[in-house]
């Protein structure tokens, strides 16, 4: 999976760089509007992290000359938290998604999986893990063929943590993941492991695989 | 207490004790002066009795003198008490009409080879009634006087403080975010001069600190936000390291935390400047249904880990029509009501019932607990915590967030809707020991 990162920041750019490359993902980086532009023409991504404000201006004049283009490159629009109004306009303008920063990597590598999911596996809803299913158009999660009714909360973790797997994700991640800034407000991650232990205990047998990292969060693997 | 009407009264009030005071020592002056002048004409005539006297030669003559001059009055000396000096004495009128006063001077005298005491008299009656008179005039003249002293310094005063009033208008309306409008040029006189020149630069001194540190508040934050997130990737990616001890691993954690807060701190600071600078534009209906639905989904689980309910009293009449508020910005609106209700969580204790209530013109937010403790004025503004946050003592805490800015954002979104005639108040229920914030909006008819 090949993904462009269009960040003026070199060094944000090179921390998502090294976080998503653990995955198969082949990141390269484009730090303005003109070699950006280059580079989209070139080769084709699978999906576009594309940042608002770069030194040449709006990043959305790239976005608008991709689906001018009829360009099919999945692309996720980051922008600073307080620019929301930047979120209906991106959308509006065929970006598949939107991240506000601060955000967390995991969130990140999260958001670029679904939009991946979504493009290149046309009718493939599902994603697994051994004997756990998630099926993401029916919401819905099955080990060995035998449903698991889950919450609403379960059904968020279990996913976040199945796309991340492999990885740490901290409780932070996961707590704003579900809270959103929210999270921020909490007194305890009490909350956090409760429904991790609710999750693990539904899913019997493969309860396993959701491992403990103490001090820090959780880790499917 | 108008500066004119104080300055009016105490004129007043000086000038009538002046005409309280003056009227008694012009009466006594006036008297004094009378009584003197008809002392001298007593003495006058008294300076002509010894030639009178050496007249009379015989009883006869001296009963016609007696006879002839009614305000005379010869008796021996040994049957009267004599007076040196001219005195006022009360004395039966002739037609027995009452006492009058008169001014009596005595004289001793040989007549026919024995003392007498001769006395003349004179009449104090028309000197009452000038002086009466005069004093009449004299406080006609007074009053007019004090009317008219106190009516021009009434006027003089009107038009000498209009300049200091137009000064203080001038201030009274001051906006710090605003163009200043020009200062009005005062008369000639050079203390409001002095004052209009010490207030412009005053205003431009002030709005330069004040755009100085709006700037600065700005600029640091912004520079701040990539080193954060550069911080907290660069952490996240150290966690992934393999060999990580959970020692280790629970620092990190805490570091990671701790970095969020200081995001979460900058984006409120950068937000807050935001609005304040007018960025954001108010061109979309709020959906005020909708938007509270969206934030109770959000933030659901943060009070549900204090095993808290959220309770949603939607309108009763109109239900099926949806409330919307015309031209505002659904965002910020939804920051403002989610920053409340973060609040109400956190300044409540586990398992409370959080209400929200919603009418055609008005949002409570409604938590049970304490009275906060600093004072209304102050709630909305900077860094200043509402009250103390109750968390679950049982449990173990982390760095529960909290930035003081939560509130003073909330205000701030009230105010940019001034065009909804939106405003944001806070109430205390003693009976039912609530605390609400109420969110008020004109209702469209």
């Amino acid at each position: 999976m090949k993904i462009l990162i269009i960040e003026d920041e070199q060094s944000l750019a090179g921390s998502i760089q090294q976080y998503l490359q653990r995955e198969n993902y082949l990141c390269e980086i484009a730090t303005d509007i003109t070699p950006a532009r280059q580079m989209i023409e070139d080769f084709t991504y699978d999906c576009i992290l594309l940042d608002i404000n770069l030194p040449e201006g709006n990043g959305l004049t790239l976005l608008k000359e991709l689906k001018q283009d009829k360009k099919t490159d999945g692309v996720i629009i980051i922008s600073a938290r307080d620019g929301l109004e930047d979120k209906v306009l991106s959308l509006k303008l065929g970006a598949d998604d939107y991240l506000a920063k601060p955000f967390h990597l995991a969130e990140l590598s999260a958001r670029i999986e679904a939009v991946i999911r979504r493009r290149y596996m046309q009718g493939e809803s599902k994603l697994s893990y051994e004997d756990i299913v998630i099926d993401t158009l029916a919401r819905s999660v099955s080990v060995q063929d035998q449903p698991i009714p889950l919450t609403k909360t379960e059904y968020e973790l279990l996913l976040f943590l199945m796309i991340n797997k492999g990885r740490v994700v901290t409780k932070n991640a996961i707590a704003e993941h579900l809270l959103g800034r929210s999270a921020l407000y909490l007194d305890n991650f009490d909350i956090i492991y409760a429904h991790v232990k609710n999750l693990k205990k539904k899913l019997n047998s493969m309860g396993g695989v959701i491992k403990t990292i103490y001090g820090t969060g959780y880790k499917f693997s | 207490m108008k500066l004119l009407h104080y300055t009016s009264l105490r004129h007043l009030l000086f000038a009538s004790l002046l005409t309280l005071i003056s009227i008694p020592v012009f009466y006594v002056l006036l008297n004094d002066i009378f009584v003197r002048s008809i002392d001298r004409d007593l003495k006058m005539q008294a300076a002509q009795i010894p030639t009178m006297v050496s007249i009379i030669q015989t009883p006869q003559d001296l009963s016609l003198w007696k006879e002839l001059d009614n305000d005379l009055e010869v008796l021996p000396l040994d049957s009267v008490q004599f007076h040196e000096q001219p005195f006022t004495r009360q004395e039966p009128l002739p037609n027995h009409k009452g006492m009058e006063d008169f001014r009596i001077l005595q004289k001793k005298l040989q007549i026919m080879g024995r003392p007498y005491v001769v006395s003349i008299r004179a009449s104090l009656f028309e000197k009452e009634d000038l002086i009466r008179t005069i004093l009449t005039i004299q406080l006609g003249i007074l009053i007019l006087l004090l009317i008219g002293t106190v009516g021009i310094n009434y006027f003089v005063h009107k038009r000498v403080w209009k300049p200091f009033y137009e000064s203080l208008d001038y201030l009274r309306q001051f906006n710090i975010e605003s163009d200043p409008s020009p200062l009005p040029t005062p008369l000639k006189i050079q203390e409001f001069t002095q004052l209009n020149h010490s207030i412009e630069q005053l205003s431009v001194r002030v709005r330069q600190t004040y755009f100085s540190q709006k700037e600065f508040i700005e600029n640091a934050s912004h520079e701040l936000q990539t080193p954060l997130t550069v911080l907290k990737f660069k952490l996240e990616l150290l966690l992934q390291t393999q060999d990580l001890t959970s020692e280790q691993g629970e620092l990190i954690g805490d570091m990671y935390r701790e970095i969020e807060q200081m995001q979460e701190l900058n984006s409120n600071l950068l937000l807050l400047s935001k609005i304040e600078n007018g960025q954001f534009i108010s061109e979309e209906d709020i959906d005020v249904q909708g938007a509270i639905m969206e934030l109770i989904d959000t933030l659901s689980l943060l009070a549900e880990a204090k095993d808290q309910q959220l309770e949603f009293k939607e309108r009763t009449a109109s239900r099926n029509k949806p409330l919307l508020l015309k031209k505002g910005n659904p965002m910020l609106f939804k920051i403002m009501v989610a920053n409340l209700l973060t609040n109400a969580i956190q300044y409540s204790a586990s398992g409370a019932t959080i209400r929200l209530d919603l009418t055609d013109d008005s949002l409570s937010i409604i938590n049970p607990g304490a009275p906060l403790t600093i004072p209304k004025a102050k709630l909305f503004t900077r860094f200043v915590q509402p009250g103390k946050k109750i968390k679950d003592k049982t449990k173990s805490s982390i760095h529960g967030g909290g930035n003081g800015l939560g509130l003073s954002i909330a205000g701030r979104i009230a105010n940019y809707h001034k065009n909804l005639g939106m405003t944001l108040d806070y109430y205390y229920d003693q009976v039912k020991e609530e605390n609400a914030f109420i969110i008020r909006w004109h209702k469209e008819n």
